[in-house]
């Protein structure tokens, strides 16, 4: 939509609502809820940063890295993403979703826009179809208390046969989607399958995907 | 909406949630997701779905990044004032690096003098500054056009359209977001009002004369926009209107509405 030129003939005075009260702080021991980190991060609190790149910094760039498929790439994906992050912190609205999708979306996105400059989309689509995550990180860095590492582990352990109990096509157009950034037409195209079968095969994915992670969502999620 | 044109927009939010829509279907699919709150439902809990898929990513071992790059993190973010970072940093800074490596490539291997080197610098440089403006117009387009949807996708967005969807004749959508108390207007197919002329909103009370909103224009394809806009309170509105004026506003309509869209109380 185009912007316009705008004039308030008679401006009113109005006033933006103020961020909602933290229901804990930083300086206390125990962890602090994702969204109220995202709320001391637009507050200015680099602490606050520190701790949402222990928190999501690994995922972030996990997919990065698979993304870009390079190391130095990924580490650039995931500085622009939180640097994105710490702009668009005040804009962060918890009734739209987690603080994981929030900044997952923005590292994903980052990060195919990188791939797409460099017009490497035929490489990236080659390992996506052969599922190979032999340059996906460990995930074990940053700080984890025992109690968030178990939640961790059993919402890996929880996606990760997800996807298994994917079929082994239905995977595969997610991953060609989701890690090389083609659109289902595009995705069609490189299987040599009709379009409606791949909106088929990604929206039953899906679906499956989000019956069984449904109980694994990232705090936050509505 | 028919039933079945609801069915085939609410079968496309996983796609859209992976990004996986073709721009045409992207379009449709988010005019439609803007009235429908069960569309928004569904794209937040596939967004959801894609946060999961995200440590799928990482599930084997493998290389780890650099262990300094915490540090890098929290610099980069908290000096984007002071060093005034535009937002396509990554991809320019990536850029100009390949665009160096290439022209040294380039000059080493045809054996040229260095005035031929500093030529095809200067070229590439200029390459470089035409493609990342391009990319911070494109970028900063996109950031517009999120927030445009954001405040649309609120689920306290109330919307009141004024016109007749579907027909040729001028329509404008307005939505209202009853938490914040602001209104988003979205015209479209209104020819654009002369340069002495401007549209403006009116909010009309229960009780006493219209209250004067914002003037705008349309684009010369009929559609325009408007954020931002502050809802009068206090009083019990009825209607909003829109009518043509002087280029400025008028305290008081000067022409009869020709778009007017009922207000309900909640």
């Amino acid at each position: 939509m185009p912007s316009l030129s705008v004039s308030v003939a008679h401006p009113v005075p109005w006033n933006p609502s103020l961020p909602r009260p933290m229901t804990d702080t930083l300086a206390s021991n125990a962890p602090s809820r994702d969204a109220d980190l995202v709320l001391q991060v637009a507050r200015g609190d680099e602490r606050a940063l520190g701790l949402l790149y222990d928190r999501f910094g690994p995922v972030l760039y996990a997919v990065a890295l698979r993304i870009t498929g390079e190391k130095a790439d990924a580490e650039e994906v995931v500085m622009a993403a939180f640097a994105q992050a710490w702009r668009e912190a005040p804009r962060f609205d918890t009734t739209r979703g987690s603080a994981a999708a929030w900044l997952t979306m923005m590292a994903r996105s980052r990060a195919l826009d990188l791939v797409r400059s460099r017009t490497r989309r035929a490489r990236m689509t080659d390992s996506a179809t052969q599922n190979d995550s032999s340059q996906a990180p460990a995930m074990s860095q940053g700080p984890r208390t025992p109690g968030s590492a178990l939640e961790e582990d059993e919402r890996r352990a929880a996606i990760a046969a997800a996807m298994n109990s994917l079929s082994v096509p239905q995977r595969q157009a997610l991953q060609m989607a989701y890690y090389d950034g083609l659109s289902q037409s595009e995705i069609a195209e490189k299987l040599r399958e009709p379009l409606g079968t791949i909106k088929t095969r990604m929206r039953l994915g899906m679906q499956k995907l989000r019956d069984a992670l449904r109980p694994y969502y990232f705090e936050g999620a509505t | 909406m028919s039933a079945e044109r609801e069915q085939e927009m609410l079968e496309l939010t996983a796609a859209y949630a992976l990004g996986a829509l073709s721009p045409e279907e992207m379009r449709a699919f988010e005019s439609w997701l803007a009235t429908s709150p069960a569309g928004q439902r569904e794209v937040a809990e596939y967004r959801e779905v894609g946060a999961l898929m995200a440590l799928d990513a990482g599930a084997s071992p493998g290389a780890a990044a650099s262990p300094d790059l915490r540090q890098r993190v929290i610099e980069r973010a908290t000096s984007q004032k002071a060093r005034s970072l535009p937002a396509s940093k990554v991809r320019t800074g990536s850029l100009v690096w390949i665009g160096l490596a290439a022209s040294l490539v380039a000059v080493a291997g045809l054996g040229l003098q260095q005035r031929a080197l500093r030529q095809q610098l200067a070229v590439q440089t200029t390459s470089i500054a035409a493609l990342e403006a391009t990319i911070a117009t494109r970028e900063a387009r996109l950031a517009t056009r999120e927030a445009e949807l954001n405040s649309i996708l609120d689920p306290n967005v109330q919307l009141t359209r004024m016109g007749t969807p579907g027909s040729r004749e001028p329509v404008v959508q307005l939505f209202w977001n009853r938490r914040s108390n602001l209104v988003l207007i979205h015209a479209f197919q209104l020819t654009p009002a002369v340069a002495t002329r401007a549209y403006q909103l009116w909010f009309i009370p229960k009780h006493g004369n219209p209250i004067p909103s914002v003037t705008f224009n349309t684009e010369a394809d009929g559609h325009g926009l408007v954020q931002q806009i502050k809802v009068p309170e206090g009083m019990e509105l009825t209607a909003a209107a829109i009518t043509e004026e002087p280029a400025g506003g008028s305290p008081q309509p000067t022409t009869t509405p020709f778009l007017v869209g009922t207000l309900s109380a909640s």
